[in-house]
């Protein structure tokens, strides 16, 4: 069954991808934002199934974004994409209670992840 | 229907500067206007009424004419020289500096474009890093067994393909990238018309 994403990356070029590989597997991309701050807003809006979370973002990076979403709503989904160092930052992402991390640059992985 | 929080679509473009000018526009012109009709006037020589008006408005002209060279100064001029500078060095390759919203008027806007530009052009950068590290890290240490040697070459395959996938994300200027080649679109365009 499809799911309701918001996709948070600063790169339109990158939010634009992820949604190529999303949309055709029935998935709905209900939301864009481009840093935390806005990633926040429309989670609280909007009420995502899930949230694909790029890490290194300005203003507000993933992770402080996951923390603040996941203090008001311990059950949220979220997948972190990063093409920072996989090894470096699973284990943190692991901690917070993500769904999952992928890197950008193999993002289909993010399908598997959604499947899981 | 997606909501998406971009400031920097041509739809949402904010018009603040334009209003400002438009303001600057339609106090400065009637007021000229109202001099140039009260000299008139008083040159007819019958009161001085009309020399009074001409120097009221005046000194209000001049007070537009104040404010509005400190509003091009200080709204227009000095954010496009930082904008200019600080695209000067975007160019010259160095994305660590992006350039400072101050404002979200016309050319804040600016600023948030060719900042999300340089986001942009930066992933496709570090995407090449990491899809050369990636391939290179394998053939480095190339395996003599055949069948190990075959997983390490469907890893470097794999990559490319990934890599391939991005690139198509983009839309090309004059160029289209179709059947693993780089086509001309002007050109297959102007065959197809002489045709």
């Amino acid at each position: 069954m499809g799911k309701r994403i918001l996709i948070v990356d600063d790169s339109s070029m990158m939010r634009k991808m992820i949604a190529k590989i999303l949309q055709p597997e029935g998935h709905t991309i209900i939301g864009e934002a481009k840093n935390g701050l806005e990633a926040i807003d429309l989670y609280k809006s909007l009420q995502p199934d899930i949230v694909t979370m790029d890490i290194t973002m300005r203003d507000m990076d993933g992770l402080e974004a996951a923390k603040e979403i996941f203090s008001f709503d311990d059950s949220a989904q979220i997948i972190f994409l990063s093409n920072l160092d996989e090894e470096k930052y699973r284990e943190e992402v692991e901690r917070l209670g993500a769904l999952g991390f992928a890197n950008k640059h193999k993002a289909k992985e993010i399908l598997d992840i959604i499947n899981r | 229907m997606r909501a998406k929080v971009e400031m920097n679509k041509q739809d949402n473009c904010k018009q603040n500067l334009k209003k400002k000018a438009m303001l600057f526009f339609s106090l400065s012109i009637p007021l000229s206007l109202l001099i140039i009709g009260s000299m008139l006037y008083a040159s007819q020589g019958q009161s001085d009424k009309g020399l009074w008006v001409a120097l009221f408005a005046a000194v209000l002209l001049l007070v537009t004419l104040v404010l509005g060279s400190l509003f091009f100064q200080r709204s227009i001029v000095v954010p496009l020289q930082e904008l200019c500078s600080t695209v000067q060095r975007i160019s010259n390759g160095e994305f660590d500096n992006p350039v400072q919203i101050r404002t979200m008027d016309e050319i804040g806007q600016v600023g948030e474009s060719v900042n999300d530009l340089v986001i942009n052009v930066q992933e496709i950068l570090l995407y090449a890093w990491n899809h050369t590290h990636k391939n290179f890290t394998p053939l480095k240490e190339l395996p003599a067994d055949p069948s190990l040697l075959k997983n390490e070459i469907a890893k470097i395959y794999r990559e490319n393909e990934n890599m391939k996938e991005f690139l198509l994300t983009f839309t090309y200027f004059e160029v289209k990238l179709e059947h693993e080649k780089m086509v001309s679109d002007t050109l297959d365009d102007s065959n197809a018309d002489n045709s």
